[in-house]
């Protein structure tokens, strides 16, 4: 096994050559993993793969298993996420679950932030093989600093960018329980263009109510 | 040393909290203590983000550097690393550290800040765990000291600090004000878009219910209505 300094100059020459896979492949030897999933849990649809960055999982795991790790991984609470970064979490595939007989039971998921983007990444290991847990701690970080060089796996989710200050100034209104009629005093603007701004903000945010308006803003950093 | 100064970056509002002391524990004591060792700094700052993407605040600092404006500086001096997106993972070290960093970004010391610091060269450790706890440590060395630093651990340290320091935070607050299940689903419903004649449906219950229950949420979260109630809810972390 090569030891870590050697490890980051082989990842910094992945970055010139442009190529992410690398990188991973060489992150997946260092821990003695197989297979590597690297995926991002702030674009997970039901409907598309764009939440899957690089892998070389057999594809039906992906689709399967990758998909549910992903989707469970959207959905926690975000005080656990931010607890949860950069800790390896070794668990075990679901009984029903049809792996390659080469592969063990256990994997490792590891969540990480690079630049604004939450990703996963997740090994899975060969069943005569016993993972260096210290070494996973590093790859955490080492992933990290890898894939915020790479465009494709780092870049900002899809927010509603094109928010104007107004609507943005709206919102935090609204976040505060103020009502139309409030808003239009505290800014000094008709209840009809309050009213206007919101039904803008709800369609660019292809919002249905005023509650998941501002879900959508906290849970995007909007306000 | 636990006074929080924030400095809001341009609209120049300023506030004054206290980190409570029965917030501060042993072990965050021996997590700094470990940091510091390890990283032989010199000065050193630690720096945290508030909830809003722009209010930062030096939470710990060397004694030298305690004064408001030379703090208000080293929080001017971190927020430029966050501009851009992806310095927002990697270390950053002064220009001249060499290139014994693997991945680090180099940024040239700026006047003000030099004078601050005592030593040769600095680095800055961000930590992005995600909408919470985020911050940067920040800390000045001999340039010797920086080629044999173990940045790696270093930055794992770090990470382990920042998350002890938003355990601390979340102590502090009132543990999930009490709020029960029927009305956490209900909140989260009405914040995917559900209005109450559907979230009733969702939970088999009436809408009276489904409103009693957003009624008694909004309450404990001391909100006016559902939609601030949501927002608080979500900020606290109680909803996915």
């Amino acid at each position: 096994m090569i030891d870590r300094s050697q490890l980051l100059e082989k990842l910094e020459r992945g970055v010139g050559a442009g190529n992410l896979s690398i990188g991973l492949e060489l992150l997946s030897a260092y821990v003695g993993a197989e297979h590597y999933l690297l995926s991002r849990y702030d674009v997970f649809s039901e409907d598309a793969y764009a939440f899957v960055i690089s892998s070389d999982w057999p594809f039906d795991l992906v689709r399967s298993f990758g998909a549910a790790l992903t989707r469970r991984y959207s959905k926690r609470n975000e005080v656990d996420r931010c607890m949860e970064a950069y800790e390896p979490q070794f668990a075990s595939c679901p009984g029903d679950l049809r792996l390659p007989a080469h592969l063990s039971e256990a994997y490792c998921s590891i969540p990480f932030n690079a630049g604004q983007a939450r990703l996963l990444l997740t090994f899975l290991m060969r069943a005569d093989v016993i993972v260096a847990r210290d070494r996973m701690h590093d790859v955490a970080l080492m992933a990290s600093y890898y894939c915020s060089r790479f465009e494709h796996a780092a870049y900002a989710p899809e927010n509603v960018l094109d928010l104007t200050e107004r609507e943005i100034e709206c919102l935090n209104w609204i976040a505060e329980g103020k009502t139309s009629d409030e808003m239009s005093v505290i800014i000094g603007i008709s209840r009809n263009t309050v009213n206007n701004y919101i039904t803008s903000i709800m369609r660019k945010t292809a919002t249905k109510t005023r509650s998941e308006a501002i879900a959508f803003a906290v849970r995007n950093s909007l306000i | 040393m636990n006074i929080e100064l924030s400095v809001q970056s341009g609209a120049g509002r300023l506030a004054a909290s206290a980190l409570p002391s029965a917030a501060w524990s042993h072990e965050l004591d021996e997590m700094l203590r470990s940091l510091l060792s390890a990283a032989a700094a010199k000065d050193h700052a630690i720096i945290r983000q508030g909830g809003a993407s722009d209010r930062a605040a030096v939470v710990l600092s060397s004694p030298a550097l305690d004064a408001d404006e030379d703090r208000a500086g080293i929080v001017r001096f971190a927020a430029q690393f966050s501009k851009s997106a992806e310095s927002l993972s990697r270390p950053i070290i002064s220009a001249d550290g060499g290139s014994s960093i693997p991945f680090a970004d180099r940024v040239d010391w700026p006047g003000e800040i030099a004078a601050l610091f005592d030593g040769d060269a600095f680095v800055a450790l961000p930590v992005r765990l995600g909408m919470l706890g985020n911050g940067t440590f920040l800390f000045s060395t001999d340039l010797d000291r920086l080629r044999s630093v173990d940045v790696i651990a270093l930055h794992r340290k770090t990470h382990c600090l920042f998350k002890l320091l938003l355990t601390a935070d979340i102590r502090r607050k009132a543990p999930r004000q009490n709020l029960n299940d029927r009305e956490l689903e209900c909140l989260q419903l009405a914040g995917e878009g559900l209005k109450s004649e559907l979230i009733a449906e969702r939970l088999s219950l009436s809408v009276h219910t489904v409103n009693a229950y957003l009624g008694t949420a909004t309450a404990k979260l001391d909100s006016v209505n559902r939609i601030q109630a949501i927002a608080k809810a979500l900020r606290l972390g109680y909803l996915a």
